[in-house]
């Protein structure tokens, strides 16, 4: 269910919400933010964490990256192409490079401000900042906004909700592990192996949600 | 420091198996699971990886005498990120059929920590030629991971091989009997995570298996 | 000051150089992924429309019927004329998008001249289901579409025989995905007064030719 392209009203951008967050969740059905999901999440609270850090981040890159594609370099993927609107140029060649020094520099001056202004916040998911750099699924959700050519509203509401979907299957894989480390697994598949077998039946059950907004 | 490195030829060698990105390393798992429905998929995917792969650490090794400590990851992101650009122009450019079928997988590419972690570990410390061979060992290594994921994926989901490359209408080589029902979810999201849990499972069962003989002898 | 500069020398020689690189790539290759882009489009409509030889690109200015009619909107869209070998013209292709069960379908839509009936489609993009939902895109499917209304409303019914003109076979396991594709072809054709558009346009081309 994509309803991206479609009109703006409350409906859709609710659908659009469940449909990121769930039905095409980020990490069972894109597969992006995998190496966090297989690494890091032990403990419910360092993954709701994590799932905030990345939610904030993720919002932030892609205001960012869609004001930026928006004025500046163009977007090719959209029918017919859309140049940068104050440079009159297709520079949609160099969208890539630009979003990923934007994500690295966005994670940066994110982390430097809520030190300085905001301790409480900064201690709760600040620690994680660093590592998000190279997390998948911030440059997914650029492409993918830039691929779909959305509006603004639908890009803010598509990387809250992706962020979201994000959150809620890295704190569940938390939850399954911290059982799982009581449970008696055959050797070669502890770590990696049954975090991904896990995984899969996720998968499964997440992919009742498909069809949802039909 | 340098004498302590491994030489070209072992790096190679380290690539393919004993350090082989995905079941030993377990990098790069986004495109892993992503692209492995087929076998045409998988391996376009180990291509374009492997051509980023390639230029950028040879770019680096190039380079690395004037990489600045605490800048070098922006050295790697930026040069890396260029050749992904060029990787996805070509595919759009010769393969715009499979171009459309990987979608957004080209480009995450850039944040494919395998890529990254071979300009750190190697390509920054050693030479060209060694670089250049990391590079190649490591990107077989790869190669050979995908088409290992893929082969199985893409046999129980459609009970042939080689979808969109041979056969009539691109359908592929039918290996298994026609009576075998299409399980299709092997080709969805699950059936990659089942997949490459039971494969790394057996891979890590192999070498410890090995090494079980070895201290036994 | 001065020490800034030298340090991030590198990036900035490196983004400089990448940069021109990158500009003289694309201006090699954006002609070619145009082409594609286009052939892929004309392969299309000359797929979908039963004995095409050619087709050529027509822009035509719509007014879209909105459900708020305060200002109506006018879009362009870009049809296909599809003509055979004698030149004479024996459809359109005309592309329509909407949403299917997992993301959005991308179709070309085959027409008589007339725009009353649909001759085939073709499914463009689409991440159905693999093995039900992207049945879709199969020969078995596209067949029942031929001959059918482009006026009604089309449905996707279970039953295999004694279909309308307005009926067509959907897949079993995939009723979603089969009647997505019957909404995408109805609301593009119907709703925004397409099939007029086309039909008085081949009149106007039949009249060329005739002088």
């Amino acid at each position: 269910m994509n309803t991206l392209a479609t009109d703006l009203t409350v409906s859709s951008i609710i659908l659009l919400i469940l449909s990121t967050a769930l039905i095409n969740n980020f990490v069972l059905h894109y597969f992006v933010g995998i190496c966090p999901f297989i690494g890091v999440s032990r403990r419910i609270d360092t993954a709701l964490g994590m799932g905030m850090a990345v939610t904030f981040v993720m919002t932030i890159a892609a205001i960012l990256t869609k004001t930026i594609t928006y004025f500046i370099t163009g977007n090719a993927n959209v029918d017919g192409g859309a140049p940068g609107l104050l440079t009159g140029t297709d520079l949609s060649f160099l969208n890539y490079t630009v979003y990923i020094l934007v994500i690295a520099g966005a994670v940066q001056f994110v982390e430097m401000y809520l030190r300085k202004f905001f301790p409480a916040l900064y201690s709760a998911f600040g620690v994680y900042l660093p590592l998000i750099t190279t997390n998948c699924a911030i440059l997914f959700v650029c492409l993918m906004i830039m691929m779909k050519g959305t509006g603004f509203v639908e890009t803010i509401a598509y990387a809250v909700a992706g962020g979201l979907g994000f959150t809620i299957a890295i704190s569940i894989m938390a939850g399954i592990r911290e059982e799982l480390d009581h449970a008696d697994i055959p050797e070669p598949l502890k770590g990696a192996g049954i975090t991904l077998i896990v995984a899969g039946i996720l998968a499964l059950a997440f992919m009742g949600f498909t069809g949802i907004g039909q | 420091m340098a004498s302590e490195l491994p030489g070209g030829l072992q790096r190679f060698i380290n690539g393919i198996l004993p350090e082989n990105p995905v079941y030993r390393q377990v990098l790069a798992m986004c495109p892993t699971l992503a692209v492995t429905n087929t076998i045409a998929g998988a391996v376009t995917m180990a291509g374009a990886t492997a051509f980023v792969l390639i230029c950028a650490n040879v770019v680096t090794a190039a380079l690395r005498r004037l990489l600045q400590p605490h800048l070098r990851i922006l050295v790697f992101t930026v040069t890396i990120s260029a050749f992904v650009t060029i990787a996805d122009r070509m595919l759009a450019a010769f393969m715009p059929a499979m171009s459309q079928k990987l979608g957004p997988y080209v480009p995450l590419i850039i944040v494919n920590c395998m890529i990254i972690c071979r300009c750190e570990v190697c390509a920054s410390k050693q030479g060209v030629a060694v670089a250049a061979a990391d590079a190649l060992g490591q990107s077989l290594g790869f190669l050979a991971a995908l088409l290992s994921i893929s082969i199985v994926r893409e046999i129980l989901a459609f009970g042939s091989i080689f979808q969109g490359w041979a056969g009539a209408n691109g359908e592929g080589l039918r290996v298994l009997p026609k009576s075998f029902p299409n399980w299709n979810l092997m080709a969805l999201p699950p059936g990659a995570f089942f997949t490459l849990g039971i494969l790394l499972g057996l891979a890590n069962w192999c070498v410890a298996a090995r090494e079980k003989r070895k201290t036994a002898s | 000051m001065i020490g800034y500069v030298r340090q991030a020398s590198l990036v900035l020689i490196l983004s400089l150089v990448i940069g021109v690189t990158l500009a003289a790539v694309n201006d090699k290759l954006a002609p070619r992924i145009k082409a594609n882009e286009l052939q892929a489009r004309e392969d299309a409509a000359l797929e979908v429309v039963p004995g095409a030889a050619k087709a050529e690109q027509v822009s035509l200015k719509l007014t879209s019927i909105d459900s708020k009619p305060k200002q109506p909107i006018t879009s362009e869209i870009d049809v296909y004329r599809v003509v055979d070998e004698n030149g004479k013209q024996v459809g359109w292709a005309v592309p329509a998008q909407g949403p299917g069960y997992a993301d959005t379908i991308k179709l070309t839509v085959g027409l008589t001249p007339d725009a009353k009936r649909i001759t085939d489609f073709k499914v463009i993009y689409n991440q159905e289901t693999p093995g039900l939902g992207n049945k879709i895109t199969g020969k078995a499917f596209r067949s029942h579409f031929a001959g059918k209304t482009t006026a009604k409303e089309l449905l996707a019914v279970k039953q295999t025989t004694d279909l309308g003109e307005d009926e067509v076979q959907a897949i079993t396991g995939a009723t979603i995905s089969s009647q997505a594709v019957c909404d995408i072809i109805y609301k593009q054709l119907a709703q925004t007064g397409l099939t007029e558009k086309l039909a008085a346009a081949s009149r106007e081309g039949i009249d060329e030719n005739g002088k």
